[in-house]
C-alpha cells in the first residue's frame, strides 16, 4: 500500500472540505467530518469497490451521515464523484447536502441523516449478501454519540445472532456530541466491554493512522468485527480541535485562511 | 389465490392466518425471493408452518421494531421481497420514522402487515389498539394504505401488493370468523373501490371491519349507498365523484381515529371538490376508550350497526 500517495489524498480531502466548508453559510458539521478523515481514506484503500454498482463489492454504509466532508471528498478521490459535481455542494437542487442520499452512481449506498439507521439497514445488506453466497465485506461507520441510540443495539443484538461475520464496524470515537463530551451528556463507559459482551472481536486503533486504519480494516474474522477509532474532533484545526462548537458551525475568512494554514501546516506543504 | 376459495374457513383463519398460513404457502410453491421479518409475532400471525417449510426465508427479529424495518429495507434493496409482520400498533408508532426513512425516502418496496388491527386486542388495552395506524401511515409519500374488509380482501389486498413496486401498509383487524362481505371471488383492485349498495340519500364508505356494520345499517335504512374504500392512499376520487351527486349526507366510518384515516380523506377530497355535501366522520373521537369486549369499545366509539343507524338518522 503506497501511504505516501494515501497521506497526499487525505491532505488534498482536507483542503477540499475546507474548501467546501467556506461556502457554506448555512453552517456545516466539521467536527465530526475532520475526526474520519483518516478513516475514510483507510476504507476506501482497503475495501474492494471496483465500480459503485458492481454486484459483489464491498458495501460502505456511512451510518453517521452528517460527515459529508470527509465522506463526499472520499468520493472524490476516489473518482466517484467529480470536481465540478462537489462545487455544488450546498446549493439548491444539487444532491449534494449536509447528509448524503442514496445514489449509487456516486458511489453512496444509504440515505443517512437519522442516527442508528444506517447500522440497522446494513444488517438487512449484510444478510442479503450471505443469502446470495457473495464473498464480500460490509463497513458500517459510527460515530460515538450516534450509540446512544436504541436502534444501534437492536442491530449489534442482531449481527451476532445471524453471525454476520462480513461486517465490520467502524466507531469514529472522537468523544464530542452536539452538547459536548460524550462522557458527559451521556457516558457509555467501557465501549470495548460492552462490544466484546456482545460477542463482537473487537480492537482500539490510533483512528489518525492510515497505516494503522488499514491493517485493522484489512483483516477480516470469523466472527463480526468491531474497530474502536480514537480519534480527535475537528482534528487539525487549532481552533476547533476538541471543541463542542467545531460540531456544526460555519468556516468563513479569516477562519477559513487559518484552517488551511493548519492543515498545511501538518503536511508540511 | 384460485376462485375456488372457501371464504367461510378464510374467515375462521381471521385475515392474517388466511394470508400467512393459506396463501402465503401457495405462493411460496412459485418463488423464493419473499423474506419475511416479524417482531417475535410470527405465531399469532399465523406464520408457523412457513417457517417450519421455509426458514431460510424467514427472520425473527425479536421485539426489535425498528432494527426489523431497517433489516428488511437492507434486503429489500438487495433484491429480495420483503414483508414485516408485527402487531399494527408497535408496527405504525414504534417504528414510524424508519418506516418513513426506508420506505418514504428511500423508497424500498416493503410490504408492512399490521395484525391486530383496531380494537381486536380488547382487554390489552390502549396501548395495544392500533387507532392512528391510518393517519400516520397515509402522510409517507408513495405508501399504499389499505385496510381489508374480510379474510378474502385481506389475501387479495397482500397478493396484489407482492406483484407491485410500491411500499404497502396493511391494517389486518377484526376478531376470528370475522363476518364474510365477499361471499366469492371478486375483481380487487388497489386504489379501487368497490360499491356494494346502491341508494340515493346517504352515502356511506367504510373499510375494514366497518364494512360489515355498515351493510347492517343499510339494511335498516332506506336509500343508502353503501362504499367499500379497501384503499385510504390512493383514494378512490373516482367513486366518490360518481356517487356523491344528489347525496343528502356522507357518512365515514373506520375503527380508528377519526383524525388523519378515512374520514380525513373522504372529507379534504369532498371539500377540495367544493361539493358541498356534508361529511360526517365516524370513528374513535378524541379520546382513549375505556378498555373491554369489542363490542363494548364499538359501543363507546357509536360505532355499532345501531348506532350508526341512530346517528344518520339524526342527520336527515
Amino acid at each position: 500500500m503506497d501511504f505516501k500517495k494515501l497521506t497526499q489524498d487525505c491532505c488534498e480531502m482536507k483542503l477540499k472540505a475546507l474548501e467546501m466548508a467556506s461556502t457554506s453559510s448555512f453552517g456545516i458539521h466539521i467536527g465530526g467530518a475532520f475526526s474520519a478523515m483518516e478513516i475514510f481514506t483507510a476504507l476506501y484503500a482497503v475495501a474492494n469497490i471496483p465500480s459503485s454498482t458492481e454486484a459483489e463489492r464491498d458495501r460502505i454504509i456511512v451510518s453517521k451521515g452528517h460527515c459529508v466532508l470527509a465522506y463526499f471528498t472520499a468520493l472524490w478521490k476516489k473518482g466517484f464523484v467529480s470536481e465540478e459535481e462537489l462545487k455544488s455542494f450546498e446549493t439548491d437542487g444539487s444532491v449534494f447536502y449536509g447528509h448524503p442520499n442514496r445514489n449509487l452512481k456516486y458511489g453512496i449506498e444509504f440515505s443517512a441523516g437519522s442516527l442508528g439507521l444506517g447500522i440497522s439497514y446494513a444488517v438487512g445488506v449484510a444478510k442479503a449478501c450471505k443469502l446470495k453466497h457473495y464473498n464480500n465485506r460490509i463497513f458500517i461507520l459510527l460515530g460515538d454519540g450516534e450509540l446512544n441510540e436504541g436502534i444501534v443495539w437492536e442491530s449489534l443484538m442482531s449481527i451476532i445472532n445471524y453471525s454476520l461475520n462480513n461486517i465490520t464496524i467502524i466507531i469514529d470515537n472522537n468523544g464530542y456530541q452536539l452538547d459536548g463530551k460524550t462522557s458527559e451528556v451521556m457516558n457509555m463507559t467501557d465501549l470495548k466491554g460492552k462490544f466484546e459482551s456482545f460477542g463482537f472481536d473487537t480492537k482500539t486503533v490510533d483512528g489518525h493512522s492510515i497505516e494503522s486504519l488499514t491493517e485493522a480494516f484489512s483483516l477480516s474474522s470469523n466472527v463480526p468485527n468491531v474497530i474502536i477509532a480514537k480519534t480527535t474532533k475537528a482534528n487539525g484545526i487549532s481552533f476547533l480541535m476538541n471543541t463542542k462548537q467545531s460540531h456544526f458551525c460555519t468556516l468563513s475568512g479569516k477562519k477559513y485562511n487559518q484552517a488551511v494554514q493548519d492543515i498545511k501546516t501538518v503536511y508540511h506543504e | 389465490m384460485s376462485s375456488q376459495v372457501n371464504t367461510k374457513l378464510l374467515s375462521m383463519f381471521g385475515q392474517s392466518g388466511s394470508i400467512f398460513g393459506v396463501s402465503l404457502l401457495e405462493i411460496m410453491k412459485q418463488r423464493n425471493d419473499i423474506i419475511v421479518l416479524s417482531a417475535d409475532m410470527s405465531s399469532p400471525a399465523g406464520l408457523d408452518k412457513y417457517k417450519t417449510l421455509y426458514p431460510d426465508n424467514f427472520l425473527n427479529t425479536g421485539i426489535a421494531e425498528q432494527n426489523m424495518i431497517g433489516t428488511a429495507a437492507g434486503l429489500c434493496n438487495e433484491g429480495f421481497k420483503t414483508v414485516c409482520v408485527a402487531q399494527s400498533c408497535f408496527l405504525s408508532m414504534r417504528s414510524f420514522e424508519q418506516i418513513r426513512q426506508y420506505a418514504g425516502y428511500m423508497k424500498s418496496p416493503i410490504i408492512f402487515v399490521g395484525i391486530s388491527g383496531g380494537f381486536s386486542l380488547q382487554y390489552m388495552g390502549n396501548t395495544h389498539y392500533s387507532l392512528e395506524d391510518v393517519a400516520l401511515m397515509r402522510t409517507i409519500p408513495g405508501m399504499n394504505v389499505i385496510v381489508p374488509c374480510d379474510a378474502l380482501e385481506a389475501v387479495k389486498a397482500f397478493e396484489q401488493s407482492l406483484e407491485t413496486n410500491s411500499a404497502v401498509y396493511l391494517k389486518l383487524s377484526g376478531l376470528p370468523n370475522l363476518p364474510v362481505i365477499n361471499p366469492s371471488d371478486y375483481d380487487f383492485k388497489t386504489g379501487k373501490g368497490i360499491k356494494l349498495v346502491d341508494g340515493s340519500d346517504v352515502l356511506i364508505i367504510a373499510n375494514g371491519t366497518m364494512v360489515s356494520q355498515a351493510l347492517k345499517a343499510a339494511k335498516e335504512l332506506s336509500n343508502v349507498c353503501v362504499i367499500n374504500m379497501h384503499t385510504v392512499k390512493p383514494l378512490d376520487t373516482e367513486i366518490i365523484k360518481e356517487n356523491i351527486n344528489g347525496k343528502k349526507i356522507v357518512v365515514t366510518i373506520e375503527e380508528g381515529f377519526i383524525n388523519g384515516g378515512l374520514g380525513s380523506a373522504v372529507a379534504e377530497f369532498v371539500s377540495e371538490q367544493n361539493f358541498r355535501t356534508k361529511v360526517i366522520r365516524l370513528g374513535v373521537s378524541d379520546f382513549f376508550p375505556k378498555p373491554g369486549s369489542y363490542p363494548y369499545l364499538l359501543q363507546q366509539s357509536g360505532l355499532t350497526a345501531e348506532q350508526i343507524v341512530q346517528t344518520i338518522k339524526n342527520e336527515l
